[in-house]
């Protein structure tokens, strides 16, 4: 009876009926308080629902079965979405303490040291944890940032290149790898990835910001003939009237400007240009969804 | 694209994604609104299980055969593929906490929310819905504007939907349009500013043109906070701003509230729906009150710590729900109005607010209309006679602001209005002057079925001071010019401008503000029991009687000199 009940509730969960999969659970514990696998099941679908004793259930499994990693990663599932970080990060470090190599803990513990300060710790982590995934995860996503915020801006193109190889539609890496190609200077990459970002956003009027990023590119270079080609695209695309200090920029350089007014300076137009980028950032800026890989295998 | 841990891009904070979740996705460190999905959306507001999806046929139409850089088909196609939504706009039933909806909605996911043939659809097919099963509509909006790619035909469904809205706003059915961030362009500019209830979320970006089009335009710098939601609460384009958590309840609350004043519509004993009221009686017979010094009554009806509007709206009705805005230029605290219950009757409660602190009387500007206020009083009364709520107004006030704004923004059109607009609802009409009766500024929410005062209050043409300057050549005259004016309770029954006066207790309201509510309850207790009786053509007839008389040859009572009455 037990084992049917248990097998019924794991098969709701897995559907998603999160529901009858804790009433089910709980029923059954009533006849056996100590099942780990249904206060196992209990408690995970408590987490889904936010009940309240569902941590209790879970923290009752790590004790019985304390050498089971995944006892460990739920706890620390069930702390991390109630936002208790410390108590979350000692149950990932003690599944890590049982399988060294859990990726779901070295990420969880990547970000439980970033917030609180320790950005050595949580990059270090959180390398360790793409190591062992393909390319997309949350680790590599989050390293980006972090590396971009200590400094290490080719660490962070490194990471942004894999996470836009196995996600190629994702506009939030092909931004990365535009912005951080450029940062350090790698302009065919960069340029690569501008003219990425046209392919795949495919929102009306955002064609310019790709178009603003490929004449960064060419300032760069001193490519004077192709910036005002892309200026003047720019132009006829661009309804808010911003690429029009760009373009009397890019004619001045190529020697096609007229003498009415001074031109704006290298340093305005490229202020200009970052401010773009940094716009069409903010519109993606919300791009990627938060939903979880497989938790429990 | 997922990731376990979202960073927050309002505060940089690394959050994990069932925590993130569980907070109806707002940042749990910063409050930061992330945006939705239309079905996350759906799945936060709606009861479980509840959506009925009829939809299904719903599809982008390539009226232009458009092609630019790729064929329209194919963009619709990937945007199919991207969000897993057939047409980027969804529409059907459900219930929420059991009150019967029809939704519709915009997944700003698919091609920006623009709205072409397939969005416009959405929206019309559940207005017409809504219209033909009498189901209040709710819409939420997510849209960066028209779809390009389909053209004038795009531009055509703000026509479409604006109409079928209007039919449904004909019927008396209510609409909510959630605007959720971004709403911009055709979509703002048709169905999603049309709602009888505006509702958005802190920070949502709504507005007509993009911030960046009108930089370029005006060439100056935009404000901080501008075209946010918070910013069209300030100048009055939104009713209710609400944090994600309470818009479910939010909702809820407007469509029980609507149900009920439905029921109340149909009802041939709405009286029967006004709750017992323990207060004392109101008073109609002059000799029945204390003579007082009408200086000294000006004094009281003065004093900061009287109850003002919103105390009242506490403890003399239930469920006070406040709508702010004019929809034309500013939100003026000056005046407040909301929906509420008096019991089980629905009301829409409006009333001058003075504010008991430094700060919150500057804020209100010291209960000073400007003509925005009034604006809003009129559009919360068009908002009574659309659903048959009677209005309750609470007056106090020195008066209408005399300032050059609102000159130029037309005071005395909007004094004006509103005073016609209350002659001519036909609902039930009750006024209470809780405190100073200040001449037009006072009027323009008192043309009503019934007038009364509390008992320490006073009506008056102009300010005692002012006509002591003016006629009495000395403004140290104001004691005597309050008495010359007749300004105090007894006279202004006598008069007939007031139909009964409520009795505070000792020392006035502001000793024992619950029993002077008691008493306001009472009173309107008692004169809308009266009032609910009747239709609104015996309404209109009578109110209109009662303003008729005042100078009347015959008809005005006429008082004796200040020293024979005292």
């Amino acid at each position: 009876m037990s084992a049917d009940a248990l097998e019924e509730a794991r098969a709701r969960f897995d559907s998603g009926d999160f529901k009858a999969s804790r009433r089910m659970a709980i029923e059954a514990l009533e006849g056996r308080p100590d099942d780990v696998e249904l206060l196992r099941i209990a408690g995970r679908a408590g987490v889904e629902l936010g009940a309240e004793d569902a941590v209790d259930q879970l923290a009752k499994v790590a004790e019985l079965r304390p050498d089971e990693v995944e006892s460990w990663r739920d706890l620390g599932d069930a702390h991390a979405s109630d936002g208790r970080t410390a108590a979350a990060a000692e149950a990932f470090r003690r599944a890590l303490e049982i399988d060294p190599g859990d990726e779901t803990s070295l990420t969880a513990l990547g970000h439980t040291a970033y917030a609180t300060g320790n950005e050595g710790d949580a990059v270090s982590y959180l390398e360790q944890a793409a190591e062992r995934s393909a390319g997309a995860s949350s680790a590599m996503i989050s390293l980006v940032d972090m590396y971009r915020e200590m400094g290490q801006p080719e660490e962070a193109l490194a990471a942004a290149l894999k996470i836009a190889q196995a996600a190629p539609d994702d506009m939030a890496a092909a931004l990365d790898v535009a912005e951080l190609s450029l940062s350090v200077g790698r302009l065919d990459e960069a340029a690569q990835a501008f003219e990425r970002i046209r392919e795949i956003d495919d929102l009306a009027d955002h064609d310019v910001y790709a178009l603003h990023g490929l004449i960064q590119v060419e300032i760069r270079r001193d490519g004077w003939e192709r910036a005002l080609e892309l200026a003047r695209e720019a132009s006829t695309v661009d309804r808010h009237g911003r690429t029009a200090s760009v373009l009397a920029f890019a004619e001045a350089q190529a020697g096609e400007g007229g003498d009415d007014e001074p031109p704006p300076t290298r340093e305005e137009v490229e202020g200009l240009l970052a401010a773009s980028l940094a716009e069409h950032r903010q519109l993606h800026a919300e791009d990627r969804r938060a939903e979880s890989k497989e938790l429990f295998a | 694209m997922t990731a376990e841990w979202r960073r927050c891009p309002a505060c940089d904070a690394f959050v994990y994604w069932k925590r993130l979740k569980r907070n109806l996705s707002v940042c749990p460190e910063c409050n930061h609104h992330f945006r939705l999905h239309l079905q996350e959306r759906l799945d936060q507001l709606l009861d479980e299980d509840s959506f009925e999806d009829l939809g299904g046929e719903l599809e982008s139409i390539d009226v232009l055969s458009f092609a630019d850089s790729k064929p329209y088909p194919e963009r619709v196609e990937q945007a199919r593929a991207k969000t897993g939504s057939a047409a980027g706009a969804r529409y059907g039933t459900a219930t929420i906490d059991g009150h019967p909806v029809v939704v519709a909605g915009i997944d700003f996911e698919f091609i920006g929310g623009s709205m072409g043939s397939a969005a416009g659809e959405a929206i019309t097919r559940a207005a017409e819905l809504a219209l033909e099963t009498q189901t209040p509509l709710l819409v939420i909006s997510a849209s960066g504007g028209a779809r390009m790619q389909e053209g004038c035909v795009s531009l055509m469904q703000m026509a479409k939907t604006s109409q079928a809205i209007g039919r449904l706003g004909e019927a008396g059915v209510l609409y909510i349009s959630l605007l959720t961030d971004p709403t911009y362009g055709g979509v703002s500019a048709s169905f999603a500013t049309l709602g009888d209830v505006l509702i958005s979320e802190p920070k949502a970006h709504i507005g007509f043109a993009g911030p960046s089009v009108i930089e370029q335009t005006i060439r100056q710098k935009l404000p901080e906070g501008f075209q946010t939601a918070d910013f069209l609460l300030e100048h009055g384009m939104l009713d209710l701003l609400e944090p994600r958590e309470n818009l479910r309840r939010t909702i809820r609350n407007l469509l029980d509230l609507h149900a009920r004043a439905e029921a109340a519509r149909t009802d041939g004993d709405r009286s029967g729906r006004l709750p017992e009221a323990d207060g004392q009686a109101p008073v109609d017979d002059p000799a029945a009150l204390e003579r007082r010094d009408p200086w000294e009554i000006v004094q009281t009806a003065r004093a900061i710590e009287r109850p003002h509007t919103l105390d009242y709206a506490g403890m003399v009705f239930d469920d006070f729900l406040e709508l702010h805005g004019d929809r034309l230029f500013e939100e003026d605290s000056a005046i407040v109005g909301g929906l509420a219950r008096l019991g089980e009757l629905p009301v829409v409660l409006i009333g001058h607010q003075k504010g008991s602190t430094t700060s919150e009387m500057v804020e209100r500007n010291f209960g000073m209309p400007e003509p925005e206020g009034y604006r809003k009083a009129m559009r919360l009364m068009r908002y009574a006679a659309k659903f048959g709520m009677p209005v309750v107004t609470l007056v106090d006030t020195a008066g209408a602001y005399p300032g050059l704004g609102a000159e130029e923004r037309g005071q005395s059109n909007a004094i004006a209005e509103s005073i016609m607009m209350m002659s001519r609802l036909p609902i039930p009409l009750v006024t209470v002057v809780t405190g100073e009766g200040g001449s037009g500024g006072a009027l323009a929410l008192a043309a009503s079925d019934r007038v009364l005062m509390l008992e320490s209050a006073y009506y008056s043409v102009i300010s005692p001071e002012g006509c002591a300057t003016i006629l009495f050549k000395d403004a140290a005259a104001a004691p005597r010019a309050a008495a010359a004016l007749r300004i105090t309770a007894p006279d202004l029954l006598r008069l007939r401008v007031m139909d009964a006066v409520v009795p505070e207790p000792e020392g006035g309201a502001q000793s024992d503000p619950p029993a002077a509510a008691a008493n306001v309850k009472a009173a309107l207790v008692d004169t809308l029991s009266e009032l609910l009786r009747l239709d609104g053509d015996t309404l209109l007839e009578r109110r209109y009687d009662r303003f008729r008389l005042f100078g009347a040859p015959g008809r005005q009572p006429v008082l004796p000199p200040v020293e024979e009455s005292e």
